[in-house]
């Protein structure tokens, strides 16, 4: 293991998806398309900021700030004590602990988002920013 | 309670999303849109990464005074920078820098003090005494190393003391040796417990009363310019994280007992209480300092099958 550990973090996630997005927007066909009885369109518009910002977001619940922290629990298991529970075990843990966090976390919203600037706040300031220039 | 990591993510939005120049009158004469910037700024450091990252390792971690007396455990011990209290730290890799605390350019200035007074009393004056005091026979170990240790000075090794089923066998424990850890990572784990235990404080004193008030009023009160830009988008309700949170409990109780963890379902609860307890005194803290403070030692301690409660 490397020291000190490679971080890859919620920034990392904007930085490549804002040339992906670019390429999906040239390369995709932008016409409505259809499976059995699913209607959709695979590229409506062009790459904007807030497709960009969700992707973030996501990126941010998942893994910002590093790994997903049960992700070193199962090193430690595999590393240091060598024990492997299978794939299984993997993602039911992962799972399970992240979204429990993202339970808490909504239930936390009133004390720690709404009373400074949150995450979507900051985004419309730069909506609305945005919008002013020609 | 800015989050100040969000403001990275922010400012990087609006430059890769707004080409346009800036204003000259308000940026010192400087023309060049923040897209281009970043642009020169991610090239240049590609380029220079290559210098410390694999043709000159000497500049990540530029401890020159070990260079003097290389053979001196005293010198590696006060200057060196991997194993070391490093005292003058200097490096040239942006890696390095950003490790362990993530980028010291968006922290606040109090919060950035904070951390460097707390450095030089704990791991500058405090490890030094403990050190060469021996006192938890560090005259045996390193310094600052992350790896745990037996009574013959060799890594530790772990297997010897489990048993089949991955748990601490006591006998085989007393027969091999007890865990010895190096000076930094002995006072890390010591500074933890006293860390999250004044974040409660901290938070109950300075924060209490107005955390009070918004848990009892149904909507909070401040009216800035953003929260009334937002109410225009339906909020999502409470309910649906609260059920989100229940079946994933569940999830966490068949994970525990589906495969051989050895975890008793009394230890989760403990767990998640700790969590829950802990997550508004950390978000704060992290809200306006983007120091994270982590939960790892206390609840390893508590709740893991080989931690303090099982015995």
């Amino acid at each position: 293991m490397r020291s000190p550990q490679l971080i890859i973090t919620s920034l990392v996630a904007q930085l490549v998806a804002y040339p992906l997005g670019y390429a999906w927007e040239k390369i995709l066909p932008n016409r409505q398309m259809r499976i059995g009885r699913l209607k959709f369109n695979l590229n409506p518009g062009p790459f904007n900021i807030k497709e960009h910002t969700i992707i973030v977001v996501m990126a941010n619940c998942t893994f910002g700030g590093g790994a997903a922290y049960a992700t070193d629990t199962l090193l430690a298991q595999r590393a240091f004590y060598g024990q492997n529970l299978g794939w299984g075990f993997d993602i039911l843990l992962c799972l399970s602990t992240q979204i429990v966090g993202y339970g808490i976390a909504g239930a936390a919203r009133k004390f720690l988002v709404w009373p400074g600037m949150s995450d979507d706040e900051m985004v419309l300031d730069v909506l609305t920013n945005s919008k002013q220039r020609p | 309670m800015i989050y100040p990591q969000n403001l990275v993510n922010t400012s990087l939005f609006y430059a890769l999303h707004d080409h346009s120049k800036t204003d000259p009158s308000k940026t010192h004469g400087w023309s060049i849109s923040r897209y281009r910037y970043f642009g020169y700024v991610t090239i240049g450091s590609f380029v220079w990464y290559w210098f410390p990252g694999y043709i000159a390792n000497f500049l990540s971690v530029f401890a020159f005074v070990t260079w003097i007396r290389p053979n001196s455990p005293v010198i590696n011990q006060l200057f060196g920078g991997v194993t070391g209290l490093s005292l003058i730290p200097i490096t040239f890799d942006w890696t390095y820098i950003s490790a362990y605390i993530f980028s010291p350019l968006v922290a606040p200035w109090h919060a950035i003090g904070n951390t460097l007074i707390g450095m030089v009393i704990f791991f500058w004056f405090t490890a030094m005494g403990i050190h060469y005091s021996g006192r938890f026979w560090n005259e045996y170990l390193p310094m600052s190393d992350s790896d745990s240790y037996d009574n013959t000075a060799s890594v530790y090794n772990v297997t010897r003391v489990l048993t089949k089923d991955y748990t601490l066998d006591l006998a085989k424990y007393q027969a091999y040796s007890p865990l010895f850890l190096s000076t930094t990572f002995t006072l890390t784990y010591g500074l933890s417990f006293a860390a999250i235990a004044a974040v409660i404080v901290h938070t109950a004193l300075f924060h209490g009363p107005e955390l009070y008030r918004r848990a009892k009023s149904a909507r909070s009160d401040d009216e800035d310019i953003h929260t009334r830009l937002m109410r225009k988008y339906p909020e999502v309700p409470t309910w649906w994280y609260m059920t989100l949170f229940f079946i994933m409990v569940g999830f966490c109780f068949a994970t525990i007992y589906a495969y051989p963890t050895h975890l008793t379902w009394w230890a989760l609860i403990i767990a998640l209480a700790i969590s829950i307890i802990w997550v508004i005194p950390i978000g704060m803290i992290f809200a306006v300092t983007n120091i994270q403070l982590g939960l790892n030692v206390f609840t390893g301690k508590s709740c893991s099958p080989t931690g303090y409660i099982h015995h």
